[in-house]
């Protein structure tokens, strides 16, 4: 070819080149990836193949076994361990998001003192020094030492706590959350030592009921074992021969449970005890149900009147006959009394009309009318509001020279009228052991980081047990990521120096407690020949258990009174027209879970909002205030008021509102802070009228419109929930 | 040899030497009792960790760009006071006539025969969201922005799934994941897969068992054994997409109380 | 912007077809040169390792790779297996002598690495070491005889489909969800 190239060519064929080169020139990663070999192996590592390793969550009191699996030395996922007998292979949502409470960006690094409480300026400590300091102040303080932990603090923990506190002369922990403070645990528990002589949480059966009347009972939602409860639920469901189990759920606002019962009937707050009263007065009277019933209930039905109860709680009196027919008729009848009565004024004698139900039907639930094998273990028993009350005096009254504080946050979680902050001021050290700065740590001196659940040993027997007692194990599954050390060790530490406590506490560390601890149990359900066998298969199980067999129910019911008392409420029905349904909420619980963005960024099931908090109301009350979806409302009672958005929804009473418990942190990571309010401003500290409980249940509120407005970040379409829904 | 002289094996000849079975087919289903989902969103969290699915900010999940593989929806049925919330788990329904498939320019969206599931292709995606738009059930999830996981939250990303950057878009794979290592365990074991062997996260996590899974051409398996029912349904059915989700209607037998 | 010498090689190319290929070809070449389409010069190591000499000692791939039978990664000896031979073997050698302090530091080594899939792409050694019937020198080469490792081949999907087409299977094996996820 003798024609010459032209410049258009000229460029194509030099594009084409230029592009080839660069394109290829495009080297691969491969010469700045990083290959890192272990130096020292794991044993049981084989690299790109899952290793499992068996512990127990404590996302929440209930004590679920998992199993955790890790990838290369990471955790990666964790899931039901399918032999633990309490939960079944199965795990809720807060336990599925526990990876983020083991790797999270703001847990503590090493100790931290602050000079000036409330001022967040932290300064960082080496553990000895940290350690150190410690064990100075509790020798110096002796019999002046308070500690005040949370029903999450595992039960070994709980026993080095009370050991080291009874051997300065201190008085024991006071255990008090706001998570079974709303779980209504502790009252429970009393409730049921009054009806069978034994104060334990009470556990239902579902599996093979026919009839369920929940009063209240969050059971699918967070309430005492909800993994548990699910379990059982879905047995419920499927019963042999089609048989699927009937549901009935009174509460004022359609939980996550209400809405799977399948009646489900919007009683007026505090009104649960009325409706059982009214309930077990029916079947006496009318001489309903199956041979025996209506004779029990006679000796327990309290006098009322039942036309009047039925408006009081506001159903119709032929709903209330029915029920009561279907209860007495029912074979296997169960009632089930739940956490929203802890916080009623009348909270206890709902708990006994309740369970009187029970009583009627001949169905005592599991972890009460069994007496369980004395273990021998320490075991951490709830208190009760007056006993925070009593520990917030002495605090006052300067009797108190240091407060120790684990897995509660009592600077958020308290109303203000409980007084614990100002008499925090007249406590010259405090000293917190939360992995992270949470609300009580930003008014404490001295922080020793504990580690995560995960990088933990230890034992919690667990509670409530569906009839077989468990006793669930701890072991970390990952070397430490952070510079915490376990609480557990650092009491040991320091109770060397102590003698009295040094001869209560010989343990060297968690290990060896854990390990004299294990010889001790009787024969489990899986072989174990040795005791160093028997170790080693309490880690790998995850637990102790006894072979399965069927408890012979050794309680009967004592004599008691069932009473129909009215639940009385702070604020008058013209300033404070709305009741305050107060709940936890099912990702955040009690306020912990707002650290999690697994939780934060997941939808609510009822109003499918994320990272957000509100307050739900009904669509008449937002026809009247003129309110729309987002708007921020005013919400005032008596005790304190807070701002939140409004979400109009047909799930609440007219004459209720509901706002969940979980957000308005100020601490607690930078995914909790500052993020919706904290309901907890809104209540007082008046007391219920039996057992010293906290009345957080009988608040009214008002609402006004503060003309702002904010977009709700809800999954569902933002135009909103009730057009075209039958109200206009 | 020297080290600049190796040469490549010619490896097809060797390894075509030892005739290879083959893999056995599937068809993946997966049967949600809506009698006993509770709304207690423990399959959402699973799904998110098992699946490094990134959780989206406030910010963003009020822009709607909210990003999960399952979700609980909530709906409310009839009227007035007497209304009662329903809760729907929602995932992708890896439909046999996937309307995501044919619209996809770069075939980033297509169908495996053999495990009879939609499958999504990370690398290939350019982010034209035509396939996002085309899905009835809306279970395409857009990465508008490149997820950003903080600090030591890293260290809990499960390797066995791709960490996907911004502009892709993603779905729920029932796993599959642990779909390819059961099989090759299998493979490798010289033995078929059994009944419950493969769980995705969400089946394995639910407390009430409202999620079972299973390969349906057995008729053995759970799902087979349930599927038929007076109570089943399929979601938007009437669209012809031929989902292999299934649901069981809440209720009695005949979808009221019981 | 446009120099001098852009313009005499412009007009070099254009004075014929010719030398407009010749200038096209040194252009594509140094592209391959400098892509992986050819076998580069073996990438930089932290300690100079030899795969030839531990071939010739009688070391076997799976010995210190020790998991490419169980497992979809082959594993990555660990400094401590290293040590369990070098501990005394060669031990006043300089890279040993390296090799000992990374040890003694309780750091690990960090190896480049030379064979790669992309992150998006799942392959598991397992799988084909043991019903795929192949042996480790059919993709990574004669490492025997590698005084420094080097890829013999940049392990795309058009190579890896290569093979699998070739195999009884092959419909099955070219379904994406064998290897994408």
């Amino acid at each position: 070819m003798t024609e010459k190239i032209s410049r258009r060519d000229f460029l194509r064929l030099g594009a084409a080149g230029a592009a080839t080169g660069v394109l290829a020139g495009c080297t691969s990663p491969r010469r700045w990836v990083v290959l890192e070999p272990f130096v020292r192996p794991p044993e049981q590592q084989v690299s790109g193949v899952a290793t499992w390793f068996a512990t127990t969550c404590r996302q929440c009191p209930a004590g679920c076994g998992v199993i955790v699996r890790l990838m290369n030395g990471r955790a990666v996922k964790l899931e039901g361990n399918p032999e633990h007998p309490l939960n079944r292979g199965k795990l809720c949502a807060r336990g599925q998001a526990g990876l983020q409470m083991l790797y999270h960006p703001d847990r503590l690094s090493g100790p931290l003192l602050q000079s000036t409480r409330g001022s967040r300026e932290f300064s960082a400590i080496d553990w000895n020094e940290g350690i150190n300091r410690l064990f100075q102040a509790l020798a110096k303080a002796g019999p002046a030492v308070a500690m005040l932990g949370g029903a999450t603090m595992s039960d070994h923990l709980f026993d080095l706590f009370s050991k080291l506190l009874a051997a300065v002369d201190a008085p024991p922990p006071v255990i008090y959350d706001l998570y079974t403070e709303l779980g209504g645990y502790r009252m429970l528990a009393q409730a049921m030592g009054q009806v069978y002589g034994r104060a334990a949480l009470p556990a239902y059966r579902l599996a093979e009921a026919d009839v369920v009347f929940s009063f209240g009972a969050e059971f699918l939602g967070t309430w005492t074992s909800a993994v548990r409860y699910g379990v059982e639920y879905g047995a419920f469901r499927s019963q042999p021969y089609g048989k699927r189990g009937l549901l009935v759920h009174f509460e004022p606002r359609q939980s996550s449970t209400a809405v799977t019962a399948d009646d489900y009937v919007a009683i007026a707050p505090g009104s649960e005890g009325l409706v059982a009263g009214a309930l077990l007065r029916l079947i006496a009277d009318g001489n309903l149900g199956l041979a025996g019933r209506a004779e029990s209930a006679r000796g327990l039905a309290p006098s009322l009147d039942v036309e009047q109860a039925a408006r009081e709680c506001g159903l119709p009196l032929e709903a209330l006959q029915r029920l009561a027919r279907r209860f007495a008729d029912a074979e296997h009848a169960v009632a089930i009394p739940g956490g929203a009565l802890a916080g009623s004024s009348n909270g206890m004698h709902a708990a006994r009309a309740i369970e009187a139900l029970n009583v009627v039907s001949g169905n005592a639930p599991a972890g009460v009318n069994t007496t369980p094998p004395d273990l021998g273990l320490a075991r951490k028993s709830l208190n009760a509001f007056t006993d925070v009350q009593s520990l917030i005096a002495r605090m006052r009254a300067g009797e108190v020279q240091m407060l120790l504080i684990h897995s509660t946050n009592p600077a958020y979680e308290l109303p203000e009228a409980a007084g614990f902050l100002e008499a925090l001021a007249q406590v010259p050290l405090v000293v917190s052991f939360g992995a992270m700065v949470d609300e009580t740590a930003v008014w404490s001196d001295l922080i020793l980081p504990d580690r995560s659940y995960l990088e933990s040993f230890g034992y919690e027997v667990v509670s409530p047990d569906f009839g077989s007692p468990v006793v669930s194990s701890q072991q970390p599954v990952v070397t430490p990521v952070f510079d915490a050390r376990t609480t557990g060790d650092v009491l040991l530490t320091v109770a060397r120096g102590i003698p009295a406590a040094a001869a209560a506490m010989p343990w060297d560390d968690e290990v060896d407690y854990l390990n004299q601890m294990v010889a001790g149990l009787p024969e489990a359900a899986y072989p174990a020949s040795t005791a160093e066998e028997k170790r080693a298969r309490f880690q790998q199980h995850g637990g102790w258990w006894p072979a399965p067999a069927v408890a012979a129910p050794t309680l009967r019911p004592q004599p008691f009174t069932v009473t129909a008392e009215r639940a009385t409420f702070d604020g008058n029905e013209t300033d404070y027209p709305y009741f305050l349904h107060v709940y936890p909420s099912v990702l955040l619980s009690d306020g912990r879970g707002a650290s999690l963005p697994l939780l934060q960024g997941v939808p609510d099931p009822m109003t499918t909002i994320a990272w957000q908090s509100w307050v739900e109301l009904h669509p008449a009350t937002a026809e009247r205030l003129e309110i729309r979806d987002g708007d921020l409302l005013r919400v005032t009672s008596p005790h304190g008021e807070i701002v939140a958005a409004a979400y109009v929804t047909p799930g609440i009473r007219p004459d209720t509102v509901a706002i969940p418990a979980g957000q308005g942190h100020q601490d607690l990571g930078r995914f909790a802070r500052d993020r919706g309010s904290n309901v907890v401003q809104l209540l007082g500290a008046a007391l219920t009228d039996e057992g010293g409980g906290l009345r957080w249940n009988g608040v009214r509120v008002a609402l006004a419109r503060t003309g702002k407005r904010i977009a709700t970040a809800s999954l569902e379409s933002k135009v909103g929930v009730t057009e075209g829904l039958g109200y206009e | 040899m020297s080290e600049l002289e190796t040469r490549l094996l010619d490896r097809g000849q060797s390894a075509a030497a030892a005739p290879k079975t083959e893999l056995p087919s599937h068809k993946w289903t997966m049967l949600i009792d809506l009698d006993k989902c509770t709304g207690c969103n423990a399959c959402v969290v699973a799904c998110h960790v098992e699946n490094n699915v990134p959780i989206r900010s406030e910010r963003e999940v009020i822009r709607g760009h909210g990003q999960h593989w399952i979700r609980i929806e909530r709906y409310w049925e009839g009227e007035g006071d007497a209304q009662r919330a329903t809760f729907l788990p929602m995932l992708c329904q890896q439909c046999s006539n996937a309307p995501c498939e044919p619209v996809c320019p770069v075939y980033a969206s297509v169908h495996s025969e053999r495990e009879n599931l939609n499958l999504q292709v990370y690398n290939r995606c350019v982010g034209t969201r035509f396939c996002g738009n085309n899905c009835p059930y809306r279970a395409r999830q857009f990465n508008w922005f490149a997820p950003q996981f903080e600090g030591p939250i890293t260290e809990m990303l499960n390797p066995d799934v791709t960490v996907r950057s911004g502009g892709v878009m993603e779905k729920c794979t029932f796993c599959v994941q642990r779909i390819r290592r059961v099989e090759e365990d299998a493979l490798v074991e010289g033995r078929p897969l059994r009944d419950g062997e493969m769980v995705p996260a969400c089946a394995q996590t639910c407390p009430t068992s409202a999620i079972v899974f299973g390969d349906r051409s057995d008729p053995q398996s759970q799902v087979a054994q349930r599927l038929g029912g007076q109570r089943e349904f399929q979601v938007l059915e009437h669209l012809g997409t031929a989902p292999n989700v299934y649901y069981l209607k809440a209720g009695g037998s005949d979808g009221g109380a019981g | 912007m446009f120099s001098s010498l852009w313009w005499r090689v412009g007009r070099f190319a254009r004075t014929s077809p010719a030398r407009l290929f010749l200038l096209a070809g040194v252009v594509v070449a140094g592209a391959l040169a400098l892509s992986g389409s050819a076998a580069p010069a073996g990438t930089t190591q932290p300690i100079a390792f030899n795969h030839q000499v531990m071939v010739q000692a009688g070391v076997q791939c799976l010995f210190c790779h020790n998991d490419a039978l169980r497992s979809p990664s082959p594993g990555m000896p660990s400094v401590e297996l290293c040590m369990g031979c070098h501990k005394t073997i060669g031990a006043g050698r300089p890279a040993i002598k390296q090799l000992a302090d990374y040890y003694a530091r309780g750091e690990p080594i960090p190896w480049a690495r030379v064979n790669y899939v992309p992150r998006f792409v799942y392959f598991s050694h397992k799988v084909h070491l043991t019903a795929g019937g192949l042996n480790c020198e059919n993709c990574h080469g004669d490492v025997g005889h590698m005084k420094v490792v080097e890829p013999v081949a940049r392990m795309s999907m058009g190579w890896c489909l290569d093979c699998h087409s070739k195999q009884t299977n092959a419909p099955q094996l070219r379904d994406c969800v064998i290897c994408h996820r």
